[in-house]
């Protein structure tokens, strides 16, 4: 990769820092979810109802899925 | 006094007060209470965000790069790289004087001929190997001895020589000249 072409190498660089940026935005988000999905459980547990807990429940679920999916394909 | 030749206009209090309140309000939301302002504001901090990762994105790629190059050397390598194509230069023009040099020789000895006229000459070698010889003298009859092994076959003319009697060519003359002769 290293030179080819020195613009062509620093944007090599930019995307590779980019991409790793991304990446860190995305396990930050899914800490975030997780660290949701744990309160609810705990909500749970405590046998505290809350309006509409399945469908959050839920749509942090499918949220996780996503930036599973979004890491495969960075 | 200068201030008291200026114009002026009396106004009513409340509309200065209007006034006043107007422009508190510009001040503190400049692009309007309206929804449209605050979009175009939350807008305008998404592209500052936006832009102060890109240029933080190229800051670190442009260290990272100026790194490898230090590590690397690019200077060196193309030096190298250099170096190697002055070596298979010089090796190709040693091949095509090699291949020169072995051509030279076989023009030398072989006449050219072109396709049509090599492969005439082949067949008539042929058929000059394969026809059964005629009696070297008629008078003789059928006695016909093979002297094939023992006599050998007239001089054949180069070709391309034959219409050309040999000495046929002039000598050149070579003219004395002087010490100081004029070239």
């Amino acid at each position: 990769m290293m030179l080819s072409n020195p613009v062509a190498d620093f944007f090599a660089k930019a995307v590779v820092h980019a991409k790793q940026n991304r990446m860190s935005e995305f396990n930050q988000l899914e800490a975030e979810l997780i660290m949701l999905g744990e309160q609810i459980l705990a909500l749970k547990n405590h046998r505290v109802y809350v309006d509409k807990l399945v469908r959050y429940e839920n749509q942090i679920n499918e949220m996780k899925m996503i930036i599973r999916n979004k890491k495969k394909e960075l | 006094m200068a201030v008291d030749d200026d114009e002026y206009e009396l106004l009513p209090r409340q509309e200065i007060e209007n006034l006043k309140r107007d422009l508190e309000r510009l001040k503190k939301h400049p692009l309007g209470d309206m929804k449209e302002g605050e979009t175009i504001l939350e807008a305008i901090n998404n592209l500052n965000a936006n832009i102060r990762k890109l240029i933080d994105i190229f800051t670190r790629a442009e260290a990272d790069l100026v790194k490898d190059y230090e590590e690397n050397n690019p200077a060196e390598t193309l030096k190298v790289v250099k170096e190697q194509n002055e070596q298979l230069a010089q090796g190709l023009v040693a091949v095509a004087d090699m291949i020169k040099d072995i051509q030279t020789p076989k023009n030398l000895s072989m006449p050219q001929r072109s396709p049509v006229e090599q492969m005439n000459f082949d067949v008539a070698m042929q058929q000059s190997q394969m026809q059964p010889r005629q009696p070297a003298y008629p008078g003789m009859g059928g006695y016909n001895p093979d002297f094939s092994d023992q006599i050998p076959p007239p001089p054949q003319p180069f070709p391309g020589l034959e219409s050309r009697q040999p000495y046929e060519a002039p000598m050149p003359e070579k003219k004395h000249k002087g010490l100081f002769g004029k070239r």
